[in-house]
């Protein structure tokens, strides 16, 4: 009985706060109500029974939209408090039971529900379909819970990071909360009992934490961690199960051991005290700790007395202060962001047709009428025009773009669990996490990051005891660095293990006649073969070396997001992988260039200089073909005019332009007539008829309307080698 | 049921020629506007245009069929028709010297193409209408444009082009996802 109304309460507090449409809280609701059932049927008389059932029911069809009077479910509740009170005294309940019950099913099926019928104790959170899969409809909600779940995983893991850093920080435990708790609210309405009951469960142990009961440490964080890593599983089962139509959805993980372990954690803890409204003023240097103790001495004798009034009493401080204290504390207490979920083709839309708007924009700036009207009102307005779409276009832009720091922080935790698999010492450190980046490009480059994080960890660093041998500190450094460069992000992986074996990797370049001879490489090309398909799979330099597995794969996914990865590494002091990507996929930062009638576009990132040669510097090298001297260095020189058929305007370098180019540390000359302005154009494909051009990488819109041809370095260079 | 069927076909002229090609595969018919070539391609295939954003290739019937090239004129112009190539509905251009008129051609009246006799290439033909005792030469698009026929003159105009090697790493080796 005792246990029946403590489960009363807090479902008559949950039913009186309950707002429409918080799916969670319902889905919690029906939790509560499915455990107020067990002992509930146990009683001999079957009214609390019946009316426990149709609250039940209500509550679904509240969750399905079919019902919206939240008042009569606080009603109900209060009538099923009646009834129990009535029990327990032993009296009769005197209220109408059966219009209670009656419209507690809609007002429907009153009727069909016997009276004194024993029935009622076996039924279920949602009856299971007799026959077959889940319809339509719930395979639906089903999907769109397991995505929302996995989210919620991901976005726990990188809590839990942050936790491990400030395991004091109640905002963070709270953040961890929420999520858990959106889990077993809403697996419990799905009738995922088992995902119910684990998430249920490390939900106590949060909720402990939360009220300030005892510390989080590294202990309790490993084991949410394990309850996540135990929830995936059994999430992405569904999510297996549902495409296979497999109606054990949950599997048969076994999640007691785990239960177990979680019980034990939370029975175990101990308390300890919160921090509050002072410690922020403290902070944030408006009072001294001094002053603030005597604020608290105050409060002692004060009890009631809120500490911010003693201390503006005192003027100890502002009352602005305490003001700003209390918005933080606010502030921190519901740090949730706001935000609208969008479809991201939806966004890639947006963005296509902002891109359209530009061009259109500027091709109106360019029209002969429009260029020749002496109207300045005309000008204004367009150039106002200009200003706006360009605005739009860089909101629109930035709409895509995500901070990199989920992709590092889940480093973090590859970083510790093979520092510990592999008995290493590791510090990871992480710098310019906030660098945005576009999130098609976040979602590709996760996997490389993950391959050449595991690479440094793995074969970069060294065991301790050969660090110490080798006159380092006994941890190994693994330094993940993102920022901006012109029109790039650079993502950096740094360690300071070993390096790369230069002797091996050439040595295993000829053995697999990549190469001839090692004469006239440059430190970068050699490194390169270590991104050469299938490479290191066959030999041993992967464990002297430490690299190569699979960095082909690295390397195709990079330069399929228009990047490209460059090493630098010294023995003995490590290595560093260079990612640079563009900004976004969909936007080139080039300078368009003619040649005789065409226009191309060079990416601002390739180009070093560009200059107008001395005739004495052009030379026709035996075998080599056109070089022109440079800065002192002889570079090969291209003619675009004659790689790409095109009648040129000029013959001879020293009339046109030649713009010193550079990719992966060679540097070519590219001699054209003329240079004719910086532009950011909108990348578009020529079409699977035109995706193999060599020297091409696609097409972009110029300002006239007109195609202009995007040119593509690798090729350039594959074509000048040639 | 015969095979009396109404169709509409789109005409347009090449040389003296008249060719026509089924309506339903005809987006729209533009003047002509700069196109940009694409350097490395074989002639036949004269570059890309934009077309109200849009990135669109376009072939030169004439050269296509072996007619030899002409200089432009004022008729000359663009049919952009809307194909299905690989699953993807792609809009390709076909530069004609002019186009003439939408004409109905009862199906049953479409002789096969001839064998001899022509000095186009008859792989491209579908077949031989009439309209007032003139011949029409009906045109396969699809075959036109198919990706075989446009892979195969990639691959023969890669062995042509002075300069151009063997390095092309082939689309088999773009698509295959990677898993780091």
């Amino acid at each position: 009985m005792q246990e029946i109304t403590q489960h009363l309460d807090r479902i008559a507090l949950k039913a009186v706060t309950l707002e429409s449409g918080d799916i969670p809280a319902m889905g919690e609701l029906l939790n509560a109500l499915d455990e107020l059932a067990k002992p509930v049927n146990t009683l001999s008389n079957p009214l609390p029974g019946m009316i426990v059932h149709g609250l039940h029911g209500f509550v679904e069809r509240l969750i399905l939209n079919e019902e919206n009077d939240l008042e009569f479910l606080g009603k109900s509740v209060g009538e099923l408090q009646e009834v129990f009170r009535a029990i327990q005294v032993d009296e009769n309940y005197m209220g109408d039971h059966l219009d209670l019950l009656r419209r507690l099913d809609g007002g429907k099926a009153a009727e069909e529900v016997p009276e004194d019928s024993q029935t009622i104790g076996t039924w279920q959170t949602r009856p299971p379909k007799e026959e077959g899969f889940l319809s339509d409809e719930d395979a639906m909600i089903m999907r769109d819970f397991a995505m929302e779940a996995i989210e919620n995983l991901d976005k726990i893991e990188l809590d839990l990071m942050d936790l491990a850093q400030n395991p004091d920080s109640t905002d963070i435990i709270n953040d961890i909360f929420r999520p858990f708790h959106t889990i077993k609210g809403v697996s419990g309405f799905l009738n995922l009992t088992r995902i119910n009951r684990l998430s249920h469960c490390t939900e106590n142990l949060l909720d402990s934490a939360r009220k300030g009961e005892f510390t989080l440490t590294e202990d309790h964080t490993d084991i949410i961690l394990e309850a996540v890593d135990v929830l995936k599983e059994m999430i992405r089962h569904i999510q297996n199960a549902l495409v296979a139509k497999d109606p054990n959805l949950e599997g048969s993980m076994a999640i007691e051991p785990m239960l177990a372990k979680i019980e034990a954690v939370i029975a175990g803890a101990t308390s300890a005290g919160p921090p509050r409204l002072g410690d922020i003023l403290v902070d944030s240097g408006y009072i001294s700790k001094e002053n603030l103790q005597k604020g608290l001495e105050i409060q002692k004798q004060n009890p009631s007395e809120k500490i911010g009034k003693i201390l503006v009493e005192e003027k100890l401080v502002q009352p602005r202060q305490v003001a700003a204290a209390l918005d933080t504390q606010r502030k921190a207490a519901k740090a949730v962001d706001l935000q609208v979920k969008v479809d991201t083709v939806k966004l890639d839309n947006l963005i296509d047709l902002t891109g359209e708007l530009v061009i259109t924009q500027s091709m109106l700036r360019q029209n002969e009428v429009i260029c020749s009207s002496k109207d300045p009102r005309l000008y204004q307005n367009i150039n106002q025009l200009s200003k706006i779409v360009s605005d739009l276009q860089k909101t629109a832009m930035f709409m895509r773009m995500i901070p990199i720091k989920n992709t590092f922080q889940k480093m973090v935790r590859l970083v510790r669990d093979l520092a510990r698999s592999s008995g290493k010492k590791v510090d990871l450190e992480m710098q310019g996490e906030d660098t945005e980046i576009d999130r098609n490009v976040v979602e590709e480059i996760y996997e490389p990051l993950v391959h050449m994080v595991r690479n440094a960890v793995d074969h970069g660093l060294e065991t301790p005891a050969e660090r110490l041998a080798a006159g380092k500190s006994e941890t190994g450094k693994v330094i993940l660095r993102a920022y901006h460069k012109g029109s790039s992000i650079m993502i950096e992986i740094r360690d300071d293990g070993r390096g790369l074996n230069k002797e091996r990797i050439l040595e295993k370049a000829l053995a697999a006649n990549l190469i001839h001879s090692a004469t006239g490489l440059t430190n970068e090309q050699i490194f390169d073969f270590i991104f050469h398909p299938g490479f290191s799979t066959a030999s041993q330099v992967t464990d002297v070396s430490g690299r190569g597995v699979g960095m082909d794969v690295v390397k195709k996914r990079i330069e399929k997001l228009k990047g490209h990865v460059a090493i630098s590494s010294e023995p003995g002091k490590g290595t560093v992988f260079s990612i640079a990507l563009p900004l976004t996929l969909a936007i080139i930062e080039g300078m368009v260039v003619r040649v005789g009638e065409e226009r191309y576009i060079l990416p601002t990132l390739a180009i070093v200089e560009s200059v107008r040669p001395e005739q004495s510097n052009c030379f026709t090298v035996a075998g080599k073909g056109e070089m022109i001297k440079f800065r002192g260095e002889l570079l090969p020189m291209m003619r675009l005019s004659g790689t790409f058929a095109v009648a040129g305007q000029y013959q001879n370098p020293w009339e046109g332009l030649v713009v010193a180019v550079e990719h992966k540390g060679r540097k070519l000359g590219l001699f054209l007539d003329e240079l004719l302005g910086k532009e950011e154009v909108v990348i578009k494909g020529l079409g699977e008829t035109f995706s193999k051009v060599k020297g091409i990488s696609g097409g972009a819109i110029l300002g006239d309307g007109r195609i202009g041809l995007i040119l593509d370095m690798e090729g350039l260079f594959e074509l000048a080698e040639e | 049921m015969s095979n009396h069927q109404i169709q509409q076909y789109l005409t347009f002229t090449i040389g003296d020629e008249v060719f026509a090609l089924e309506i339903s595969k005809v987006r729209e018919v533009l003047d002509y506007t700069t196109i940009t070539k694409v350097p490395r391609m074989p002639d036949f295939l004269r570059g890309v245009i934009n077309l109200r954003g849009n990135v669109v290739p376009v072939v030169d019937m004439r050269l296509k069929l072996g007619m030899g090239a002409v200089d432009r004129t004022v008729d000359t112009c663009i049919v952009i028709v809307e194909l299905d190539i690989d699953g993807d509905m792609t809009q390709m251009g076909a530069l004609a010297d002019s186009v003439k008129e939408v004409i109905d051609l009862d199906t049953a009246n479409i002789a096969p193409p001839p064998k001899l006799g022509t000095r186009l290439k008859t792989e491209f033909i579908k077949g031989m209408g009439r309209q007032d005792d003139k011949f029409l030469i009906i045109l396969d698009i699809d075959r036109i444009f198919s990706s075989e026929e446009l892979t195969l003159v990639r691959e023969s105009s890669e062995m042509l082009l002075p300069g151009s090697l063997k390095a092309d790493v082939g689309p088999a080796a773009e698509s295959g996802q990677a898993h780091a």
